[in-house]
């Protein structure tokens, strides 16, 4: 065995421990190594608090001692918080150096010696003799960067924390640290100090934590979302499509239309990413609906993601028109979720794709729309999210279709307005016509990877009986236009 | 067994007076708090004799100089704490008979070693 694999295999065996957020510890490799420094930095309303009460909650479990030293908020308030999301603290002792309010009523500040010279050995020696009677296992400061202040110098900061820290690694305990910082206070010098950095941040609606660095461990790098709900935080790991593999077979998947399969010869093959293209009311979620209902009768469980029509209405639509939704829901065969794309961030909806893909053996995804999608990706990269997503459910298998709007009715022929058309394996698209001042719609295929397919167009139309496709569109030109012409010697 | 020294603290603000106590006991003195001339005199007039005086003249008006003058008629030596850089404060200071004026925020160890030196030297 080559020394690096020795190195690695002597990581995965350090004892660790949960930071109490299950997206947390996957993102962490599996938790905290024990004995080690954490630092949480965060401006406010980030939740750094929240996530010390995981943090420490976890020591009821282990059934271990815990110590919260607080230099803000007193015991009486953090405990009030802990209670209303839920978090079990009966095991936590609170070591409370925040200020009570007799500092102010009683005039208690002072200006004779520096707050360091003043503050330093009280504390101290209440922390020592904290940590001393209960051996905490898990100890989280909330901030530490008020330590700063009874520093007198930054050497000396530099030198109290690296003490501190291991006098309290000394007793065995794992130590979560928030900080705050500001370009007025930054916090550069504790970063240095500490064995692990996670960043909190937030822009209001859209909450994002990221592991700068991670000493002797490995670690999921970049932004992964995380939501402040009543019952603490949750944060959503990043998706890592390479790390994901399911065997299957390529097999075609008729779509349910004759006409359709003849278009795509012989219909879509497993596990391929579908897009269908269109402008407004041309029929697209109606042919994807059509397509999943095909899928889901040949024994492939499937979902809809719907970000834009209500399910109801989307039940009603396509039962209209003869297709069987609600039935084929009643027997488990096909799901239809309504996803508010203001309230899900792409990580978020990540793991409810990847929940039933993996715990449900969903085998077809259909995703309508991307341009709702886009809404929740609340200002991230649609395209890298999308790819990324695209890529772990073709690595499980899993057919997907693309619903995508065009916001023009007519003009140039385009197939998507995000630049997201690489990603498909198959592109089918839609399109108004005008032919003899009257409005039509047509579909063809634009692309197919896996074989070839028909290269005309056909006539597109919903029926109260269903979806019609025509026969080819051969005496026309000028059909991408939108303006076609007879072929006069037709 | 030794005499128990006795520091007066004339200060006006009440943090200051109790961390000043604090730092005092810790050096084995005993603190005296005075915060007007009436408990200066009640401690003058009492039967423990008075080591040292260090007069925080924050929260004074120019009454504290009075203060300052029946301490240097009683022959007790003064250290006197300023805030920050004040000439004028250092300057009447000294006039009035304080040993070394001080400016805020002080250092507890050069506070110590200023407080051992004047008691010793008035023994």
């Amino acid at each position: 065995m080559s020394e690096v694999t020795d190195g690695k295999n002597a990581m995965l065996n350090q004892k660790r421990l949960s930071t109490g957020i299950k997206g947390l510890d996957e993102i962490m490799a599996g938790g905290f190594l024990c004995g080690y420094s954490y630092l949480l930095r965060g401006g406010p309303g980030t939740g750094k608090t929240t996530f010390g009460l995981h943090f420490l909650s976890e020591a009821a479990r282990e059934k271990v001692a815990a110590l919260y030293i607080s230099f803000e908020e007193s015991e009486e308030q953090i405990r009030s918080t802990a209670s209303s999301l839920g978090f079990d603290i009966s095991c936590v002792e609170f070591l409370d150096l925040s200020p009570s309010s007799e500092f102010f009523v009683e005039a208690q500040s002072y200006d004779i010696f520096s707050s360091a010279e003043v503050e330093r050995e009280p504390i101290t020696d209440s922390i020592v003799e904290r940590v001393k009677r209960i051996n905490p296992k898990r100890v989280f400061i909330d901030p530490i960067t008020q330590l700063r202040y009874l520093s007198t110098d930054r050497f000396q900061f530099h030198r109290q924390i690296l003490s501190f820290l291991r006098f309290l690694t000394e007793f065995g305990a794992t130590i979560l640290i928030s900080s705050e910082y500001s370009p007025d206070a930054p916090d550069y010098d504790i970063q240095f100090l500490v064995h692990s950095v996670m960043q909190l941040e937030t822009d209001g609606d859209y909450r994002t934590l990221s592991v700068i660095k991670y000493r002797s461990s490995d670690f999921t790098t970049g932004k992964h979302s995380y939501r402040l709900t009543g019952k603490g935080a949750v944060v959503y790991p990043k998706l890592n499509p390479g790390e994901f593999s399911r065997s299957f077979e390529n097999n075609l998947l008729p779509t349910g239309i004759m006409e359709m399969d003849m278009l795509l010869k012989g219909g879509i093959e497993r596990g391929t990413i579908n897009m269908i293209s269109g402008p407004s009311g041309a029929g697209k979620t109606t042919l994807g609906m059509q397509i999943l209902c095909a899928f889901a009768q040949q024994g492939g469980n499937s979902v809809i993601f719907s970000f834009d029509e209500e399910i109801g209405m989307m039940k009603a639509r396509c039962e209209s028109i003869g297709m069987p939704v609600g039935e084929m829901a009643d027997k488990g065969l096909l799901q239809l979720l309504k996803l508010e794309p203001t309230i899900y961030s792409p990580d978020h909806f990540a793991l409810i794709v990847r929940n039933m893909v993996e715990g449900g053996n969903v085998s077809n995804v259909m995703i309508d729309s991307t341009s709702g999608y886009k809404l929740a990706m609340k200002g991230e990269k649609l395209q890298d999210h999308l790819h990324t997503l695209c890529k772990y459910l073709q690595n499980m298998g899993v057919t997907v279709i693309l619903v995508t709007e065009l916001t023009k009715i007519t003009g140039d022929f385009v197939i998507t307005e995000n630049g997201i058309s690489y990603l498909a394996d198959n592109v089918i698209f839609l399109r108004y016509l005008e032919i003899n001042g009257e409005m039509k719609k047509a579909i063809g295929v634009l692309k197919k990877r896996l074989s070839d397919f028909e290269k005309t167009l056909r006539e597109f139309s919903i029926t109260q009986n269903g979806i019609k496709i025509g026969e080819p569109l051969t005496n026309l030109r000028g059909i991408l236009r939108g303006e076609p012409d007879w072929i006069r010697n037709a | 067994m030794h005499k128990p020294i006795h520091v007066l603290n004339v200060v006006a603000q009440t943090g200051n007076m109790e961390v000043l106590c604090r730092f005092l006991e810790k050096m084995n003195m005993h603190a005296l708090k005075a915060k007007c001339l009436k408990d200066i005199n009640g401690f003058l007039n009492g039967s423990p004799s008075i080591s040292l005086a260090i007069i925080d003249i924050m929260g004074f008006n120019n009454t504290i100089w009075d203060y300052c003058k029946v301490l240097r008629e009683k022959g007790i030596p003064m250290l006197i704490i300023s805030s920050g850089k004040n000439n004028q404060a250092m300057e009447s200071g000294y006039v009035y008979g304080a040993k070394r004026v001080l400016e805020k925020p002080v250092l507890m160890k050069e506070l110590a070693t200023l407080v051992k030196l004047f008691i010793e030297a008035e023994r």
